[in-house]
């Protein structure tokens, strides 16, 4: 294994550092403040769906879990109290609860036979909340959803819901509770329980690890925090439709950043996202206003075929 | 009533077997799952939508040439497929889904998010039965379907190439030592595959409307009757292909059109959960005892 | 003698197959037992019901006296059976010791609740029972089969089991590392452990077990000591047997 002299968790950090004190300055465009928000929401969807490619799985179908959320959250708002404790809370057990029934149910399926059905799943909460029009308004979708509230810190006041800057700076403290958990479903015992089961789950068995529990836990945990995003997700764009929220597009993703930052370090999900998203979202989007988002599966094909032996093995 | 949703499930059913006789095909004798299999189907049905909007060319003029670019793409595709490492089923998995993203945004670039139709005549070209109808789309889809399914089976059970494609769909391994030039027979499925896909295109267009992120349904379809039907049975694919045709319409009858999507996810769920490996023919080794 | 395991009327089946008909026997404190018959006995079979990695359809597994059938894999290993595989499986991409930590994390803890050494310090002792000490920074899949076999041994014993089931060890190696591992395997005995053997080619079995079962297309034909066993007839035919359509094959 090569040493580099500057690692690249050094240059992780000093990413986070700039982005951190950037807004500070005097002026800076809303347009990349607003980018960079939703890159940190991204790459916490990013690092969620790596917590279940770290066991060993792929999932096709994280966008039913970000739909999910976002509905939860949306309807939440819509029908019931439109608190952001209870909003989020809505939208995160919905995907959840979806995550830890199919964690449940397909918890005998591997490989390609997994990702096929994840694939699959999407589709029966996406047909539900497009043609249950009597609650969520079908295709139309749900408009009109709150912003994020105003908060008040003694005598200081926050307006989440018009401040970019503030968004900016509450979404990057996801980024940085994401990173945690994510951290330690590498380095910790829990990691390691986790890269055993990847390894050779039938001798992590025998040694101990409790294989099934520690995925279900795992996949449900990957859905909870994809379902949180995509709660915020709603809150941040004031409306959701099937279309936009359960997207295949949104299940590439995460899948696409983690491949490009690397699956096996702790900071790659949110190095990818940092990285690509801002890329698409700044350089390619205005010169290509339609298709820009190709450039996602051209980093797929692009991984796969530089990383031949699969992404699975992509290490170090 | 009875009738015209017999004739509508008959026409879907034959429509639905070629949709998934290029998936099935590639797959048994490459085992790429090709995801982006329904943006192909798509792309090929923007195409002659395209020709015939701007060129003013006839429904059945652009069936050459549709098929024949399809071929060209999905032999490139097959190119960028060979160099795809182990494991091979689940790479070629991610490989097609980055494929399928690709080509949706091509299509978003050149033909926009608005929803297509190729135009086709609802007036019935006879009615049998009294009151049913037989429209010319129905005519076209089962003429062009039933013929493309029954070219691909004559050729695979009565022509030396076609026997070559078999053997190798059933035991790779057996068909090498056999003398079979194995990689080219990828070669010559995906090109097949290609044709099928290219002919189905326009079908689809003028079936369902054309939106760049629609071909999702169409690759569950076929993924869900190969599952059912095991790659290389061609009477099995046709009646898997009628038995979801006719519980998607029976679906689209009872809870309206749009949940007709639901059936096919759900049909793929219990496949793949009653028979997790039911995608490799039966020739995996056996358990270890 | 107190009975550490109990195998009791256990039945597999497979679809409409049976790999395991009625067999039963048991394994008492102490003793080095060996499974010895011609392929599709049953042997790896009967190693992965009392493990947990296969479910029996009938018949009861009973560990130092409490019933374990059907329990998890985890759950088993953390009742203190440890196990190795016919086909060595170490984790690939992990070195020799990270292999080994695995064991001593999620195995059985410690019985009197303290520890003494480090884990690591614990590893390297491991490691270095089965001959692996240099080779500890090492990734699985770069071992030798040899080193694999013995690395999968450490990592069993890192579990800190009292029954160790170990499959096949011998198969494939040298004569001088048979005589290794069977130094192994009396120096496991000589900590206090029983252990259960697999040893299809007869490797081991005359050098280290006090007693044979043999099995023979999923049914026990007999035990008893080895000299009794190796010259019963019918496992003499059952080998025999298997010799002929060897060579008819």
């Amino acid at each position: 294994m090569k040493r580099h002299p500057i690692s690249s968790s050094a240059v992780f950090w000093a990413v986070i550092l700039v982005l951190a004190a950037w807004p500070l300055g005097t002026a800076h465009p809303q347009l990349v403040c607003r980018v960079f928000t939703m890159a940190f929401l991204y790459a916490v969807v990013a690092m969620a769906w790596n917590l279940t490619a770290l066991s060993g799985l792929i999932s096709l179908g994280h966008a039913a879990y970000f739909g999910l959320g976002a509905y939860g959250a949306a309807l939440m708002d819509h029908y019931g109290s439109g608190h952001l404790a209870a909003t989020l809370t809505a939208g995160a057990l919905s995907a959840g609860l979806y995550g830890a029934l199919c964690a449940a149910v397909f918890r005998n399926l591997r490989g390609a036979t997994f990702a096929l059905v994840t694939l699959a799943a999407v589709e029966i909460p996406k047909v539900i909340a497009d043609n249950w029009e009597s609650v969520t308004y079908g295709s139309l979708g749900l408009v009109g959803i709150r912003p994020l509230p105003l908060v008040r810190l003694g005598s200081v006041a926050i307006d989440f819901g018009t401040s970019l800057t503030a968004q900016y700076y509450a979404l990057l403290l996801l980024l940085f509770a994401g990173t945690w958990i994510h951290g330690k479903a590498i380095h910790s015992r829990w990691g390691w329980a986790l890269r055993a089961v990847r390894e050779d789950e039938q001798a992590a068995g025998v040694l101990g690890v409790p294989v099934h529990l520690l995925r279900w836990t795992v996949m449900t945990l990957s859905a909870l925090l994809t379902g949180l995003c995509g709660g915020l997700y709603a809150h941040l764009h004031g409306f959701v439709e099937p279309p936009v929220v359960f997207s295949a597009h949104l299940s590439a993703i995460p899948l696409v950043l983690s491949i490009l930052g690397g699956r096996f370090r702790w900071f790659g999900p949110a190095l990818g996202a940092l990285v690509l998203y801002p890329l698409d979202q700044l350089v390619l989007h205005p010169v290509l206003p339609a298709g820009h988002a190709a450039v996602y599966g051209l980093v797929i094909v692009g991984s796969v075929l530089f990383f031949p032996k699969g992404l699975g093995s992509w290490k170090k | 009533m009875w009738a015209q949703f017999l004739i509508g499930v008959l026409s879907l059913g034959f429509f639905y077997t070629l949709t998934a006789l290029g998936f099935s095909l590639i797959f048994g004798v490459t085992h790429a799952f090709n995801l982006a299999h329904g943006e192909l189907i798509v792309l090929s049905g923007y195409l002659a939508y395209g020709l015939m909007k701007a060129y003013g060319w006839t429904f059945w003029m652009t069936l050459p040439l549709c098929m024949l670019l399809l071929t060209g793409v999905l032999v490139a595709m097959h190119q960028v497929l060979k160099k795809v490492g182990e494991p091979f089923e689940l790479n070629s998995l991610v490989m097609t889904f980055g494929m399928a993203l690709i080509a949706q945004n091509v299509m978003l670039f050149f033909f926009s998010a608005d929803y297509r139709l190729i135009p086709s005549s609802e007036a019935a070209v006879f009615s049998p039965f009294g009151r049913a109808s037989v429209t010319e789309t129905h005519l076209w889809t089962f003429g062009l379907s039933s013929a493309a399914t029954a070219a691909v089976f004559l050729m695979l059970h009565h022509t030396f190439l076609g026997k070559a494609l078999r053997a190798t769909i059933q035991e790779r391994e057996a068909a090498r030592l056999a003398g079979i030039h194995v990689d080219r027979m990828k070669g010559v499925a995906f090109a097949i595959g290609g044709m099928l896909i290219g002919l189905a295109g326009p079908l689809f267009g003028r079936l369902a409307y054309l939106h760049p992120a629609g071909g999702l349904e169409a690759t569950l379809i076929a993924i869900v009757i190969t599952i059912f039907a095991g790659v290389g049975h061609i009477r099995s694919l046709l009646l898997g292909a009628c038995i979801l045709a006719a519980l998607e319409s029976g679906a689209a009858l009872v809870l309206g059109t749009n949940w007709r999507e639901l059936v096919s996810a759900l049909i793929l769920i219990v496949l793949l959960l009653w028979k997790p490996h039911g995608l490799l023919v039966g020739k995996r080794s056996a358990p270890e005892l | 003698m107190k009975r550490v395991l109990e195998i009791h009327h256990i039945t597999v089946r497979f679809g409409a197959r049976a790999i395991l008909k009625d067999v039963s026997f048991s394994v008492h404190e102490g003793e080095i037992v060996s499974l010895i018959g011609p392929n599709g006995a049953g042997k790896t079979t009967l190693f992965n019901v009392i493990s947990g990695v296969v479910q029996a359809f009938s018949g009861d597994v009973i560990f130092l006296g409490r019933p374990i059938t059907g329990w998890p894999p985890y759950k088993v290993c953390r009742a203190g059976i440890a196990r190795t595989f016919q086909i060595a499986r170490p984790f690939p991409d992990m070195t020799a010791e990270e292999n080994v930590l695995i064991g001593l994390w999620f195995g059985k803890s410690p019985a009197d609740g303290s520890r003494l050494l480090s884990d690591e310090r614990e590893a390297a002792d491991l490691l270095d029972l089965v001959g692996l000490h240099e080779k500890r920074h090492t990734p699985g899949k770069e071992l030798t089969l040899s080193e694999q076999r013995r690395l999968e041994v450490a990592r069993a014993l890192a579990t800190r089991p009292s029954l160790l089931l170990l499959d096949e060890i011998a198969a494939g190696l040298s004569p001088h590392a048979v005589n290794q591992a069977a130094q192994l395997v009396l120096s496991l005995r000589e900590r206090g452990m029983t252990i259960l053997l697999v040893d299809h080619f007869l490797n081991l079995t005359a050098r280290v077990s006090d007693r044979l079962v043999a099995l023979d297309q999923g049914e026990k034909i007999v035990e008893g000591p080895p000299e009794d066993v190796l010259h019963h007839p019918e496992v003499l035919s059952a080998y025999l047997g298997e010799r002929e359509t060897a060579e008819e094959a």
